[in-house]
């Protein structure tokens, strides 16, 4: 009988490749960010709106269990997009991302949007290379949400609150689902907006220019 | 969701360490902040361990609750995450630990090395 006490992170591996992503990014002044809702939250929207401000300056890569519409959605708005189909799985990994990004031309890119599979709990702690995880979560799905899915707000740099236009049709406190994201990240941005009508895109645009100027 | 490819990796890193034996013992840490259901993964190691051949360890998950380091200097376990500081009140706080999946002790049914 031996025993062994140990430490060891079953993370390990996907975090050097994310490293290593994270590496070529930064080298190229490249701002990352990974961006985390449930499904229909409004992230592909967010990036549909996004790339009317950023033009080539920015790129995307997609990820979802079925399909690449999204990838033609932001190819639609005029931004390079890259697909990567799971298969099944609930969250992309490092080793995805960086083949997505190999297939990317970088040369005029200074934001790169990654949209992770529509899921809050699962690639919560999944490391990709970015320089921030932006939590998506829409008025629809209510304000408890930041709440009860813990381990995504945690870890969010940022927080889109979407749907803002449908406050009028919704029991939604903006303040309550504020102040618990400020609890659970103290550091969080939190952006209340509206993809549909544009109402609070202007704070969401300063933030993404002020990360891209810091880099 | 994604209990069945964590229990792989374990798995995985138990049999590059173990080299061949089979294993006792299993000790895992779950941070209640992993993401990661402890049930689940429970059952999924246990079946990853017997198709792998590491045979029918026992496996101990502890689930660990946050860690958190706060701007007053406290350092204490969070077990209400939407709670402030037990000292100050404060939400200006660092996780620590508890965020992630350990393995932390490794018995194998082999000799002694
Ligand atoms: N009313 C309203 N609907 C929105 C808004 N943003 C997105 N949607 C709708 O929400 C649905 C899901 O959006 P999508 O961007 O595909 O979500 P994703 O699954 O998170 O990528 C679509 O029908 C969008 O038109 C918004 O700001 N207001
Ligand atoms: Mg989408
Ligand atoms: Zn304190």
């Amino acid at each position: 009988m031996s025993r062994t006490k140990a430490q060891i992170d079953i993370a390990a591996k996907n975090r050097t490749l994310a490293a290593e992503s994270r590496g070529v990014l930064r080298g190229r002044g490249i701002f990352t960010v990974n961006l985390i809702g449930s499904p229909g939250c409004g992230k592909t929207s967010l990036l549909e709106a996004t790339a009317r401000h950023f033009g080539e300056r920015m790129a995307v890569i997609e990820g979802d269990i079925k399909t690449d519409l999204d990838a033609k959605r932001i190819e639609a708005a005029g931004i390079q997009a890259v697909q990567i189909e799971t298969g099944g799985a609930c969250h992309l990994d490092a080793a995805q991302v960086a083949g997505a990004i190999a297939r990317l031309d970088l040369e005029s890119v200074e934001i790169l949007f990654i949209e992770n599979v529509g899921n809050l709990v699962c690639p919560s702690s999944v490391d990709l290379g970015e320089d921030v995880k932006v939590a998506v979560v829409s008025l629809p799905e209510g304000d408890e949400k930041p709440a009860k899915y813990p381990a995504l707000f945690v870890r969010a740099g940022a927080v889109v609150i979407n749907k803002t236009d449908l406050l009028p049709y919704l029991d939604y406190s903006i303040e309550r689902a504020a102040a618990d994201c400020r609890k659970l990240s103290n550091k969080a941005v939190v952006m209340p907006l509206s993809c549909r009508t544009g109402e609070g895109m202007d704070m969401w645009i300063s933030y993404l220019e002020g990360a891209i100027a810091s880099r | 969701m994604h209990e069945l490819s964590i229990a792989g990796a374990i798995c995985d890193a138990v049999k590059e360490h173990a080299g061949g034996d089979d294993i006792a013992l299993l000790r895992i840490e779950v941070g209640t902040l992993s993401g990661v259901l402890a049930d689940a993964l429970d059952f999924c190691i246990r079946e990853v361990a017997r198709a792998e051949g590491l045979g029918e360890p026992e496996i101990v998950i502890d689930q660990i609750a946050p860690r958190c380091l706060c701007a007053c200097g406290l350092e204490y376990d969070c077990t209400e995450i939407l709670e402030g500081c037990p000292s100050c009140g404060g939400f200006d706080r660092e996780v620590t630990a508890g965020m992630d999946v350990l393995i932390r002790e490794i018995q194998t049914e082999g000799e002694e090395k």
